[in-house]
């Protein structure tokens, strides 16, 4: 048993450590850097002692448990480990076991966290709390070890036949592409951004339970929420021009490529357009909403139509989205409707994607 | 003309265009110079920043197999990649004395297909994904697209996502999406590297049988290609930024 714990452990845990490095290093360096320990107590004391909060904490370890299993799925398949094919001949305890202890070792930062909310709820007696997180726990730990259990314990033909029954003829649409990308490599980036947007919208939407409603400000939090998008809309450009670049070889029309670059951008956007929804103000006239919305694919269409006018390195476009808001915030402060804001910015970035999208050319900055 | 003649001729504008009969023709005023010209290059140019890749002043390729060879570094690839509507350039370059990658766009797209030497594709797609994707751009039907998977082997790997491909199934992988559709011009970069005996005997034999149906090839290797058993009707070197018949 030693012998497969050690395999396992060498092939797919210290892979996933190894290849996430930079992402593990951010985290300390956000937890352990920036945030001293009595600010550690009072967020832990903030989860523990608020169910929303600690729901959402639940949400961003599921989300921590995906990014795992779509990691380790792969890895199973490398040519490297296709010893691993032999797994399905052992003993059923010994694969239990193994995997569960594998499974352990991938949720490491998951349950040290667990254990520290566990350590601050005991001795206020927030028993319920406790219980919730062990049921969460042990959730993760089942969904993950049975996930990896299932695939590893598939002859070869068995899995072709698993991914013939699920994929067959449902080829990934165009629009899918990007958003594929994102999920698969950049779950993290994901989390963060969407965090901060969706926060920022709803932050700026609860100023109305107390101040009257003013479409300035929150066309404003809008913008500021959107803006966060751009680390998204750099990965789109390169995706699309390196990754996918033999799509330029492709009969498709300037309409079709354009009308692919809005649909992206407004999937994107979902998380956005449905805190807003949720957050709205009472009564909001069509025109406010149809304005807001445009604006928020016209923000976001301009910065992607900037990027590949101007090839530059994602540092000193930062420079260009300074200005963008600058000039922005000047016209909503004087008043300009966002949906005139929006369309203009529409228009704008159509025209540069015509000109441009067939003229850049991927380099690596 | 021969391939207008086959039944995956469909497009009728496409058709037009090639025979010159359209109005965006005229408009584009493109001057038939060489009535049965394939390929025409007039005052290409492609920099790499200051560095100067290629710079053509006046090239005809014929249609046919045209081998285009030259040494690591010279242009090969950049100048298939131009052909192909990959890249930016400046001059001029005209399929069948109408057609240009900037200005049909979507014409000439439909009709010249590219097969890179080293074919990179995000590491989560299947060679299903990335085949209905291109055979429905590029108009291809359903019985094609299996054909030609069957053909060039992918139908052994269709389901696998990308990254456990070896570099010999991402080359059929790429070599089965540069069949797709109708096309006229097919550019093949190093068709044969990484590929098995019997591949390269079946890639062969379908570059020969596409080739009598009128569909014309640019084979771009460092390799002799006639060794192979490939009938070459032209062969052309890239040297000193320039392309010259041999």
């Amino acid at each position: 048993m030693k012998a497969v714990f050690k395999v396992l452990h060498r092939g797919l845990v210290v892979e996933f450590y190894k290849q996430n490095a930079g992402f593990f290093g951010l985290i300390l360096l956000v937890f352990f850097g920036f945030v001293k320990s009595d600010e550690h107590i009072a967020i832990g004391a903030f989860f523990v002692g608020n169910p929303g909060a600690l729901f959402f904490l639940y949400i961003l370890w599921l989300a921590y448990t995906v990014k795992v299993l779509l990691f380790q799925l792969p890895v199973i398949h490398k040519p490297e480990l296709q010893f691993l094919e032999s797994f399905f001949l052992l003993d059923l305890k010994i694969k239990i076991l193994t995997v569960t202890s594998t499974s352990i070792l991938l949720l490491i930062p998951v349950l040290a966290y667990a254990i520290f909310l566990i350590f601050l709820a005991l001795p206020n007696g927030q028993f319920t709390t406790v219980i919730s997180i062990i049921i969460c726990l042990t959730v993760l730990f089942a969904l993950l070890a049975s996930a990896i259990l299932y695939w590893l314990n598939r002859l070869p033909h068995e899995k072709k036949i698993f991914q013939i029954l699920f994929f067959k003829r449902i080829a990934l649409p165009a629009s899918l592409f990007f958003i594929t990308f994102l999920f698969r490599k950049e779950i993290v980036l994901i989390i963060l951004s969407k965090v901060y947007s969706c926060l920022l919208i709803a932050g700026t939407a609860a100023l109305y339970d107390t101040d009257t409603f003013d479409l300035r400000l929150l066309t404003t939090g809008v913008m500021l929420s959107v803006v966060g998008n751009v680390a998204f809309l750099y990965k789109y450009v390169s995706f699309q021009y390196h990754s996918m670049a033999f799509t330029l070889n492709l009969p498709f029309s300037s309409f079709t490529i354009i009308s692919r670059h809005i649909l992206v951008i407004v999937i994107l956007l979902i998380p956005e357009i449905l805190t807003l929804s949720r957050h709205y103000p009472l009564n909001p006239a069509i025109m406010d909403i149809a304005g807001i919305f445009a604006f928020a694919v016209g923000i976001s269409f301009i910065m992607f139509a900037w990027m590949i006018s101007r090839q530059v390195a994602l540092a000193d476009f930062l420079v260009n989205i300074f200005w963008l808001v600058v000039v922005m915030t000047f016209f909503v402060l004087f008043s300009v409707h966002p949906l005139i804001l929006g369309t203009l910015l529409l228009v704008i970035s159509v025209i540069i994607t015509y000109i441009r999208h067939d003229q850049y050319e991927h380099a690596e900055l | 003309m021969k391939f207008l003649k086959t039944s995956r001729q469909k497009n009728l504008p496409v058709r037009e265009l090639i025979e010159g009969k359209t109005e965006q023709t005229h408009k584009i005023g493109i001057p038939h110079l060489l009535p049965d010209s394939m390929l025409q290059i007039n005052s290409l140019q492609k920099k790499y920043g200051d560095k100067m890749i290629l710079d053509i002043g006046a090239l005809f390729i014929p249609g046919g197999i045209t081998h285009l060879k030259g040494i690591n570094g010279s242009g090969k690839t950049t100048f298939s990649k131009i052909i192909a509507g990959l890249i930016p350039f400046r001059g001029e370059i005209l399929l069948h004395n109408n057609l240009s990658p900037d200005k049909t766009k979507v014409a000439y797209r439909k009709l010249v297909n590219y097969a890179e030497s080293e074919p990179d594709y995000p590491d989560y797609f299947t060679a299903h994904d990335l085949i209905e994707f291109v055979g429905k751009a590029k108009g291809s039907t359903r019985e094609e697209r299996n054909e030609l998977t069957m053909k060039f082997g992918v139908n052994n790997f269709l389901y696998d996502t990308i990254g456990t491909y070896s570099s010999g199934m991402l080359k059929r992988l790429s070599l089965c999406l540069a069949f797709l559709g109708s096309p006229s011009l097919i550019l093949l970069d190093e068709p044969f590297n990484t590929l098995d005996a019997d591949a390269i005997e079946m890639l062969k034999n379908h570059v020969h049988d596409l080739h009598k149906k009128g569909v014309n090839f640019i084979l771009v290797s460092h390799q002799d290609i006639r060794e192979l058993g490939i009938n070459v009707d032209n062969s052309y070197l890239v040297k000193n930024h320039n392309i010259t018949l041999l």
